[in-house]
Formats: C-alpha cells, structure tokens, sequence
C-alpha cells in the first residue's frame, strides 16, 4: 500500500491556450487533511477532477491510491468519493436512491451513517434533490461522500451554502474519519477560518502550481512579514529565506518571507534597525502570495519558491 | 463480469425514460394504425427504432452536464459505467419493442383491423409474426453505432467528425446491403451474419475503449 494516497509529478493541464495546470507537484500522506487554497483560476477544481479520473491531464503524471488517476481500476475508484463544483445529481433524484446509487459504487458505504447524517439536518431521504434547500443539497452530497468510508475524499468547496453548525458538522465527521483510518482528504476552501479548524497540511496554488506547501503550524511558525522604512528590500533578503511576496505600503516595502532555518534574530542583525518583523496570520499570508507573489517572483527569482 | 447494480440502472433508466416512451409509442402506433400488411420493407418502424437510439445516445451521454459529472464521479469505473449504458439501452428497446411484439403476436392488430374492416385481416397475424424481428435486428445495430458517434464526437481532440461518419456508413450499408443480403441463400448468407455480429461487436468494444478515454466536463 502506498504510503501517499496523492502524488502529481510535474502534472500539466492546458485548456487551449490556458495553462490550468503548469507542472504541478505535490503530495498526500494517508492520515492528513490537505487544505489547498487559491485565487479563483489557480487550477484547484482542475487538479480535483484530474485525480478523480473525470479528464484527462495534458502531462506528467497523477498517481492515486498508488494507481494513475485516468485508468483507475473498480477497486480502486470506488474508495475515492468527490464532492465538485457543477457535479450536482439530477432534479428528481431522492436522497434514497443517491445512497443507493452511492453503494453499488463503494464497497464500503455505510447506509446507516447516511441515515444519521441526514436525519441530523432534517432531510428526508424520500425528498428530490430538487426540492431541498441550497444547505440540504450540500450536506446531502458531502454525506453521500462521507458514508463512503472512502480512503481518499475530495472535496470542492464542500461548505458552499452550508450554515456554520452543518460545516462544523462536516468538518468534525471529516476529521474522525482521517483519524480513524487513515483517509487522507484534499479540501479546496475560500474560508480561512475553516482552513485553520481542520488542515493538518495547506497548499497554495497560482497560476497552475503549487506555491507554498507545508504542515500549517509549521507555516504559522515559518512566515513573517518584514516591513522596511527605507523603501528598498535588500538583495540578501533572497538568502535568508524563501521570499513569498512583496508590496509597496505608504513608504515601507513590505516582504513575506518565510525562514530557512534562519531565526527573526539573524534576520534583524542582517537587514539593519529599520526593518520590523511581524507574525502573519494565514489570509495575510495567502493575499500575500495571491496578490503579491509575482512582484517577489520578479525580484527574488526562484527564492519564491 | 459486470455486476448490474440496481441503483445505477435506475438512475440512466429514468435519463433514458424520452427515448424509451418515443420508441414504444412510434412502434405501437404503426402497429396499431399501419392499414397494409407490415413487412421488412416499411419504412416507418426502421426510422422510428433510429429516432430512438439517436435519443438513447443523447441521453445517456450529456457528459457536459453537471448530472454526468455526478454520476461519473460516484466512484463507478468506467467500464462498469459503459456496461450500465449498454444494458439501460437494451431494456429501453425491450421496453420499446416488446408491446409492438405484443400487438402482433397477440392478434390484437388484426382484430382491430377486422372491426375496420380491412381486407387485409386475415394475413396478418401469420404474415407479421417475424417482422420485429427484422426491428430487433436494427436495434442491435444501430444501439451501438449511435452510442460510439456520440461518445467520438463528445471528444474534440480525437476526431470527432469520425463519430457521424460511422453512423452514416452503418446506414448506408443496412440500406444498400438489405435487399442484397434477403437474396441470398446457403453459405453467403451466414457469413453476411457473421459480418453483421462483428460489426456489432467492433462497435461495443470500441465504444467502450473511447468511453474510457472520455472526458466529462461540466
């Protein structure tokens, strides 16, 4: 069995002229949740349905549960469950027959904890999808992907129109499953809040790659934010760390970094008295990258990352 | 081996629910309503049974909708999905041609005909009798040949014109060949047949080999 339940190597997706996915790399250990964060366009939808077998990838190489994700065997396939964007069942479908649906595909489906799942948000199995509510037509997908008891869950925006007390809900039914047996999930969000309740791995994506990737903590302990009032970052700034963006504020130039091994103390002593190091929080952190990243890019080259 | 699974089934078996009722009430219609004695030469049941695989194809093959995207992402393989699809289109043509059959075989055509007073009555059970026959044959035919144009022409980048032309060809050769192969008789005749199941067998698998390939974008 292998040890990642996701591996991409230099992974490729062009639409025409645009590049979804430009050399992707990236991996998923079983046991984690891999929140991956982006711009809307920065491929993550893409590299979700590359995984899950619906199209196919331009190059490189997409590996799932040790098979390629384009010729996944039944055995394979059905212990992946996909909750995506635009992937809704059709109008008249109830609850009863997606479970039903759900089960010939996965070996594992556990009707009984659909059941629950959906009786906890007052949805009636006999119900068309048609009918439910925005809230109930996500929880009824995510449910259908939880009570697979898959080993790999993706999930597209799962909290899209869901209240706080059914993502809660999710989020804590995600999490017991990872931890219970060894799932990995992948979860591409807009909601910080949400990124920092549940993720034990983050990955930022711009423009078809994979940015920053890393353990969270080690993020939250890794990157700061380095404001100099003299108006010009230093070239030896790209030594000391990896530079992750850059931005003209009022009169300060202001440098997201994040340390190579190199402590707030060296960098200080190296920058001079003008330079202010803060902690970032992970939005700062992602409009850092987001917005900022290519101006670093430009500047400090590869030491972006 | 594939194993039916109910749950799938009846999901395409609902999607494919048009194809199925234009099938089954063209078919009992003509049979109802057709005045002259019905033979393989009609040309109304063999563009009915076409309408409706072109439909079954259509249907079963929105692949650019969300509903698709749902259903191939459900974990289902994609040769257990290509089973599922053959399998929904073959109960919809049992769907669709079993009541005709009924129609025929039961005699309730020629009783109607003799209340309206057809002179044609009394030939018609026995004279029809093998005619659906000829209408299952088009089926088995054209049920693949459809599915492979659509699913070669949802694929912009291997050719998708190839898709149509060998629909064109599969019909062209049943309207060309028909008369041709009905002459013939001993060991011509059974290599036509054996020519006929090739084809439908090249055209089930090679629909299944580009349905593997298929991409579903929503």
């Amino acid at each position: 069995m292998s040890d990642h339940a996701v591996r991409t190597i230099e992974l490729r997706r062009h639409f025409g002229a645009v590049r979804a996915l430009d050399g992707l790399n990236l991996e998923v250990p079983r046991g984690t949740i891999l929140t991956l964060l982006g711009p809307n366009g920065a491929g993550k939808t893409t590299l979700l349905r590359i995984l899950m077998g619906m199209i196919e990838p331009t190059g490189g190489q997409a590996l799932v549960l040790g098979a390629p994700a384009r010729s996944q065997p039944a055995g394979v396939a059905g212990r992946i469950a996909y909750v995506g964007d635009r992937c809704e069942p059709p109008q008249w479908a109830t609850a009863a027959m997606l479970a039903s649906l759900q089960a010939g595909a996965s070996r594992a489906f556990d009707k009984a904890l659909f059941g629950e799942l959906c009786k906890r948000r007052d949805i009636n199995p006999k119900r068309p999808y048609g009918a439910m509510s925005k809230g109930q037509r996500r929880w009824v997908l995510t449910s259908l992907a939880l009570a697979s008891r898959p080993e790999l869950v993706l999930l597209d925006e799962p909290a899209d129109g869901l209240d706080p007390a059914a993502r809660r809900g999710l989020y804590d039914e995600l999490r017991g499953q990872v931890n219970e047996s060894d799932a990995a999930a992948i979860v591409t969000t807009h909601i910080i809040a949400d990124v920092e309740r549940i993720s034990d791995d983050v990955a930022i994506m711009a423009a078809g790659r994979v940015v920053l990737h890393g353990p969270l903590e080690d993020l939250r302990e890794s990157v700061r934010q380095v404001e100099m009032s003299g108006g010009i970052s230093p070239p030896e700034l790209g030594e000391l760390a990896s530079v992750l963006g850059r931005a003209r504020l009022g009169s300060a130039d202001v440098v997201w970094i994040r340390r190579n091994g190199v402590d707030d103390e060296e960098i200080l002593r190296r920058l001079g008295p003008d330079v202010t190091i803060r902690n970032v929080g992970l939005e700062t952190l992602y409009l850092a990258i987001t917005e900022h990243g290519s101006a670093a890019l430009a500047e400090y080259g590869k030491g972006s990352e | 081996m594939m194993i039916a699974r109910w749950g799938l089934t009846r999901i395409l078996w609902r999607q494919a629910m048009p194809a199925t009722l234009a099938g089954s009430l063209g078919l009992c219609v003509y049979c109802l309503a057709w005045p002259d004695v019905m033979t393989s030469r009609d040309p109304w049941p063999g563009l009915i049974v076409l309408l409706q695989c072109v439909l079954l194809a259509a249907l079963l093959g929105r692949f650019e909708t969300p509903a698709f995207a749902f259903l191939y992402s459900r974990g289902y393989s994609r040769d257990a999905l290509w089973g599922h699809v053959m399998l929904t289109s073959g109960l919809s043509v049992l769907a669709a041609l079993m009541p005709a059959w009924l129609i025929v075989w039961t005699g309730l055509r020629s009783r109607l005909h003799d209340l309206l007073e057809s002179p044609y009555f009394p030939i018609m059970a026995p004279r029809e009798a093998w005619v659906p026959l000829i209408w299952l044959g088009l089926y088995v035919l054209l049920v693949p040949a459809c599915h492979y144009a659509w699913i070669r022409r949802a694929q912009p980048t291997r050719g998708s014109q190839g898709g149509g032309l060998t629909v064109v060809g599969v019909l062209a050769a049943l309207l060309l060949g028909f008369d041709l192969v009905r002459r013939l008789d001993g060991w011509f005749a059974w290599l036509c047949g054996v020519l006929y199941a090739g084809v439908v067998v090249c055209l089930v698998l090679g629909g299944r080999a580009l349905h593997r390939s298929l991409e579903v974008r929503a």
